[in-house]
């Protein structure tokens, strides 16, 4: 912190170099002189921008990418456009849908515009397959049998569902993924209503997310406080003994450590081996798939987390302080809280930001000992990459996440940075 | 124009594939068969592999799922398709046959003629051998055992935490079933809204009290453990944990519901005639009734049920004394509606 005043004061000086002095020279020097400060951090720069700013902009244009329907389909959207929407378009558009499906069947990318179209239309992939096979069969000769050959097929396509979503969906950038996300998005029936398919309560899961990461970081900081307190000001073996346990899990993978706990919680674990052995219960407690379990695991995860940036402050807080407002006459509580853990509140800040956004992105361990209803939102980004195959969508919901942690992150980053900057 | 657009979705394609191992291309002679792994797979490759690669010289190399067909389609959509032959559960392959995932091999004449009973030839698939849903049970839980897989809904009689399969296939109909709907009436009744809200309101009232599983293993080890005392199961497993893993678990047939193990050929295989020569060869009538020896599970052809050991007869779902109340899986229910109600059940079930 020193180091980067003295360059602060250097900048300074510099500056009003430039103000009294031929100007564009000393900016140019300033520059590189700046640069040239910022080069040991090169290295990092360049991994920070392939590893992270790189693939979060791939992924939030994914977000935003809705190119099946304009790619495969781009004049039927034109012909659409003087369409109302009541009824069924014109019988000309039906010809020119069904050459297009010819056209997207020997480019082999039917199946994906009839993915998209599921994800919105009930029964969306099976109305383009069917529309794929009339266009194979080349029966449709003119727009007449090709409205004709459709509607057989398939009363959906003499209904206004199917042709609303092509309409409003021509452009290659749309919402789409994102309304779908944010619990916005309801599947259309063939006649354009609301279907009565339940899909995902993303909102919902969203909710779950933030109460259980606000649970852990709550647990943590009513255990770690005090933890931290007392290694911040014991001398001698107790503190450095505490720190060495809190670190301790530190050295065993997340994996491991989430394993060893479905030993510790199960039926016939360790956890009510104990609890049966010296009675206080009868029959066995179900410890494994609850919520419980899952607070508990990421609770013991995190605290390290919480307690060593607590620690870190602490630690800087002059012992004399305390003492000057007991000799002044306060109590030891209201001297603790009046003089110790307002000085304290920025490593309290700090570590409870920290678990607190760690937590929202919490996978392994909600999908190890939690139950069917304790799955964060990771859980089902991972479901919608790994198994649906739905790119737009998981891309929407970690964008959603990825925002929502920079919000919650951004006063409390400030808060600490005032604090730290005042205690300088 | 249309490189560019296609830029980045071919980049996430090649990962997927890169992922998925499918790079070198598949030698001559060899043949990828994907099961789902466990007693199954094992009796599978005993009886069908093994005899496969002995009569031919083909070499049959395995590899297991459990049901998802993301990854099929993922193949399929990515024109890399490494997986020859699978095996699919009925309701599965309709949904596949309908997405245009899987050759059609129904109409071919040598699996026309083969003699198969009614249901195990679809439009995309032939049935090798059946299985039963069934509900099993630790012997020592309850003084009085189950009678029937619709008591898994009796919480009063039979507390304590029950497994489920994580599909609404079987799940569904199991729960109409409790609720009392009549055998016959299951599908007609899963058909319109109000049945399959009747379904999923009576799935509510234990809802708290199950574990889901995903693969066929799960549910004879979740009963070992302790970890349930009662499960919706694979009878074939069950049978399987019992002799081989010393599991003393109990089953109750009663309302069981039958399918069958198909093979399906995915669209765009390079191997598809090696693929329905293997197929071919698997409902041979001897080497049809030879599975049963392995693992708990009936013949599909009709000139196969009388060469099955007498002594093993007993064990199959297809026995008299264990089809009181047996209700046969609706492969084309499930095709039609499959995608529908497997988002609700998702949905339900993350709630």
């Amino acid at each position: 912190m020193r180091m980067k005043t003295a360059q602060a004061d250097k900048a300074a000086l510099d500056r009003g170099t430039v103000v009294r002095g031929c100007a564009v020279g000393a900016a140019r020097g300033e520059r590189m002189q700046a640069m040239r400060s910022a080069l040991p951090a090169l290295p990092l720069l360049v991994f920070l921008s392939c590893f992270l700013v790189l693939p979060l902009i791939f992924i939030f244009h994914t977000a935003i990418s809705d190119r099946e329907i304009a790619d495969n389909l781009p004049e039927t959207v034109a012909a659409l456009q003087d369409w109302n929407g009541d009824g069924t378009p014109p019988p000309e558009v039906y010809a020119i849908f069904l050459g297009e499906i010819g056209k997207a069947n020997e480019r082999a990318t039917l199946r994906q515009l009839g993915r998209r179209m599921g994800y919105q239309l009930d029964r969306g992939m099976n109305l383009i397959q069917k529309a794929g096979g009339v266009a194979r069969s080349g029966a449709a000769t003119d727009a007449a049998a090709a409205r004709t050959a459709l509607t057989d097929i398939d009363p959906a396509y003499a209904a206004p569902g199917i042709w609303t979503i092509v309409k409003q969906h021509g452009s290659p950038y749309s919402t789409f993924y994102l309304g779908w996300a944010a619990g916005f998005q309801t599947k259309l029936d063939k006649d354009g209503r609301p279907s009565m398919e339940t899909g995902y309560d993303f909102r919902l899961f969203y909710l779950r997310t933030i109460l259980i990461s606000l649970a852990v970081t709550a647990l943590t900081l009513v255990v770690g406080y005090p933890l931290a307190y007392v290694i911040a000001t014991s001398r001698g073996w107790v503190g450095g003994l505490m720190l060495f346990c809190i670190l301790l899990p530190f050295w065993t993978s997340l994996l491991v450590r989430t394993m060893s706990w479905i030993v510790v919680l199960q039926t016939n674990g360790v956890l009510n081996g104990v609890l049966t052995g010296i009675g206080a219960v009868t029959e066995p407690v179900t410890w494994l798939y609850t919520r419980t379990a899952t607070i508990l695991v990421m609770f013991q995860i995190q605290l390290p987390f919480t307690v060593l940036p607590m620690l870190g402050v602490m630690r800087a807080i002059p012992p004399s302080h305390v003492r000057a407002a007991r000799s002044l006459g306060a109590g030891p509580i209201r001297a603790h809280f009046n003089v110790y853990f307002p000085q304290a509140v920025p490593g309290i800040a700090a570590g409870g930001l920290l678990t607190f956004v760690l937590c929202l992105g919490f996978y392994l361990t909600p999908a190890l000992v939690g139950g069917a209803s304790d799955q964060m939102i990771s859980y089902f980004i991972a479901r919608f990459t790994n198994e649906e195959l739905n790119w737009g969508l998981a891309s929407a919901l970690s964008t959603l996440l990825v925002v929502g942690a920079g919000v919650c992150a951004l006063p409390f980053a400030r808060l600490i940075s005032r604090h730290s900057s005042e205690r300088k | 124009m249309m490189t560019m657009r296609y830029r980045g979705r071919a980049c996430l394609s090649l990962m997927f594939a890169m992922m998925l191992g499918a790079g070198a291309p598949a030698l001559a002679a060899e043949l990828k068969v994907v099961s789902w792994g466990g007693a199954l797979q094992e009796a599978q490759a005993k009886v069908f592999f093994d005899g496969f690669s002995k009569e031919t010289g083909t070499k049959v190399t395995q590899d297991s799922w459990s049901g998802e067909l993301a990854k099929l389609r993922a193949m399929v959509d990515s024109g890399n398709v490494v997986w020859d032959v699978v095996d699919m559960d009925p309701q599965t392959a309709a949904a596949a046959c309908e997405q245009g995932l899987l050759e059609r091999i129904g109409d071919d004449a040598a699996f026309k003629n083969a003699g198969l009973v009614d249901g195990a030839l679809t439009d995309c698939a032939v049935g090798t051998s059946t299985y039963a849903t069934i509900l099993a049970f630790q012997k020592d839980a309850f003084p009085t055992a189950p009678a029937s897989v619709v008591d898994i809904f009796d919480t009063k009689a039979f507390p304590g935490k029950r497994a489920f399969r994580k599909s609404p296939v079987d799940t569904l109909e199991i729960a109409l079933l409790a609720d009392g709907v009549a055998p016959g009436e299951i599908y007609k009744t899963l058909e319109t809204q109000e049945g399959i809200d009747r379904a999923f309101k009576k799935l509510d009232t234990i809802k708290a009290d199950i574990v889901w599983w995903e693969a066929g293993a799960q549910p004879a080890q979740l009963l070992k453990s302790g970890e349930v005392k009662m499960a919706v199961a694979w009878n074939g497993r069950i049978a399987d944990a019992n002799a081989k893993e010393n599991a003393d678990l109990g089953i109750a047939w009663k309302n069981q519901i039958r399918g069958f193990d198909m093979w399906v050929i995915p669209v765009g295989t390079k191997n598809a005639a090696l693929a329905k020569d293997f197929v071919s060869y698997t409902i041979k009538p001897e080497v049809n009734a030879e599975l049963s020896k392995f693992i708990a599970y009936g013949p599909t052809v009709e000139a196969a049920s009388a060469l099955v050991d007498k002594a093993l007869l007993d064990s199959l779902p297809s026995a008299p004394s264990n089809s009181d109340g047996a209700l046969a899986q609706d492969g084309g229910f499930w095709g039609a509606n499959g995608d529908a109600l497997n988002a609700r059940f998702a949905s339900w079930v993350a709630q």
